[in-house]
């Protein structure tokens, strides 16, 4: 089998990759690990999508989005089909809400759109084959057979920097103690929307915070969040997990993480069930089909963001587009610690943070993209993820097109 | 807890657990910055109110914290004086604890 561009990971990077490579006419093979394509955004039921507009000082501020390519319109796509509401105003910061369910089935329908692109879902990357400094193929194990797909060029939109971590491309992991925080988020129905309103939320935080301190629930419950998801009757509930120890690249780690998740979020539901009136009528709609990871490997490309080129607005020569969203700390389970950029400036993404600097036929995309670990704080949200992808897509689809000619 | 100098502890206290255990706060942080706009969410809500618990034995009455009662730590620091000590203690694991 061959492919002009071989990528792995059918996230939101991988995703806006495919569309973007098959658009310019080359042959696609996209692979993705879970049954439904959307990644963080549909499997661990990451319901915002952040970075996707500027900053702006107040709400009375004139709203848009941070670019005009692929990131708009799957946006406009998802809110046009009534598959995302907003943007919402949280705090200081503008989100699109949307259904995780319906963020995977568009993500599917658009890239069945594409002839040229071939998709293998419950998929996993086995082994890469290297010549020189160039990656030749890639092998791929799908149930019990394993395929090998000879391409052009590669872009890793795995999350986890794997490509680059198989090829030996060279990548950095932060100390465990320091990496940000998984989170496990479930969806609710039947919770009286009035408690979704700010003091809503606050008499919920009252009542966490209580049974906490009453032994009555773990000290986990209070990484507890509630947002309202798409349509009122649906809330998600998002729990920041403590996960003392998180190894997101450890098989064992991710599994016990998952298990602190569910049984924190079952024990806050049975509780607020009991004491809150506005809980009576509720039931869990849906546990995630993993855990939502923010960071993981950071791939070494030709240039590494910092949180200086973050904080100052840098702008560069070869930037790909604007990331727009602040540096969000989540280092414990105790909230997020924002560090905004100097007057909301947006600063752009150089294509040589998606470069690799040893494997010439390489790229990456998407929350592992080369950073320090305070940048990829910021690059990590999926308006930037949706970026780094339609990137990556047309400067591999650029590489692919010259090595065919 | 209801004269100046105890409102003063209060607000030196909500001062500091606020810009070094809760938020990242900026210069300039004090009595009446808003505190959603400093980022103070629902997690940073929960961890304060353990604090504010743990550190005066009061608990603020159910419903009686609103968003706009409580925005900043002028205003907050009213609603804790005004709030009674709790009669029956409700933290059952040593003060220093971390959470």
């Amino acid at each position: 089998m061959h492919a002009d561009v071989f990528i792995i990971g059918g996230g939101s990077a991988g995703i806006s990759a495919a569309i973007s490579a098959a658009r310019r006419g080359v042959s696609v093979v996209l692979v993705e690990k879970h049954r439904n394509l959307g990644g963080m955004a549909s499997a661990a039921m990451v319901h915002s999508i952040c970075g996707l507009y500027l900053l702006r000082e107040n709400e009375s501020a004139p709203l848009s989005f941070a670019n005009e390519g692929f990131s708009k319109e799957f946006a406009n796509v998802l809110i046009n089909s009534g598959a995302a509401r907003g943007p919402v105003r949280l705090g200081r910061l503008d989100v699109l809400m949307h259904k995780p369910s319906l963020f995977a089935e568009h993500s599917k329908r658009m890239i069945d759109e594409h002839p040229n692109i071939r998709l293998f879902l419950n998929t996993q990357l086995y082994k890469t084959h290297t010549k020189e400094s160039r990656l030749s193929g890639v092998t791929i194990s799908h149930g019990d057979e394993l395929h090998t797909i000879e391409c052009n060029a590669v872009i890793d939109a795995t999350g986890d920097a794997e490509v680059f971590m198989l090829a030996g491309a060279g990548y950095d992991r932060s100390p465990l103690e320091t990496l940000q925080r998984p989170a496990y988020i479930i969806s609710l129905k039947g919770v009286d929307h009035e408690l979704m309103c700010d003091n809503g939320r606050l008499l919920l935080a009252q009542a966490i915070s209580r049974g906490v301190a009453a032994g009555q629930l773990p000290s986990g419950a209070l990484g507890t969040a509630f947002r309202t998801g798409v349509s009122n009757d649906q809330v998600m509930v998002t729990i920041d997990l403590e996960a003392q120890g998180f190894d997101p690249n450890d098989t064992a780690s991710r599994y016990k993480a998952e298990l602190e998740g569910k049984e924190t979020a079952d024990e806050v539901f049975v509780f607020l069930k009991k004491e809150i009136s506005g809980f009576q009528k509720a039931s869990i709609q849906e546990h995630p089909t993993c855990l939502g990871v923010r960071e993981s490997r950071r791939a070494h490309g030709i240039y590494q963001l910092t949180e200086k080129d973050i904080l100052e607005g840098t702008r560069f020569d070869d930037e790909v587009g604007l990331a727009a969203w602040p540096v969000e700390l989540r280092e414990t389970a105790r909230g997020p610690r924002f560090r905004y950029p100097a007057e909301n400036r947006p600063y752009g993404i150089p294509l040589r943070s998606l470069t690799s600097k040893r494997v010439e036929n390489l790229f990456v995309a998407g929350k592992c993209i080369s950073t320090t670990h305070e940048a990829q704080a910021s690059v990590r949200v999926i308006g930037t993820c949706l970026l780094t992808g339609e990137a990556a897509g047309i400067a591999a689809s650029t590489l692919a097109k010259a090595g065919n000619s | 807890m209801s004269d100046q100098s105890n409102l003063k502890a209060v607000q030196i206290f909500l001062i500091d657990v606020l810009s070094s255990e809760i938020l990242e706060t900026t210069p300039g942080f004090n009595n009446h910055s808003n505190l959603f706009d400093a980022g103070l969410d629902s997690l940073g809500t929960m961890q304060l109110l353990v604090r504010i618990e743990q550190r005066f034995g009061i608990q603020i009455p159910a419903g009686k914290l609103t968003k706009e009662n409580s925005s900043t730590i002028e205003q907050l620091s009213k609603l804790i004086a005004d709030s009674s000590v709790t009669e029956a203690p409700l933290v059952r694991r040593p003060k220093q604890a971390p959470l």
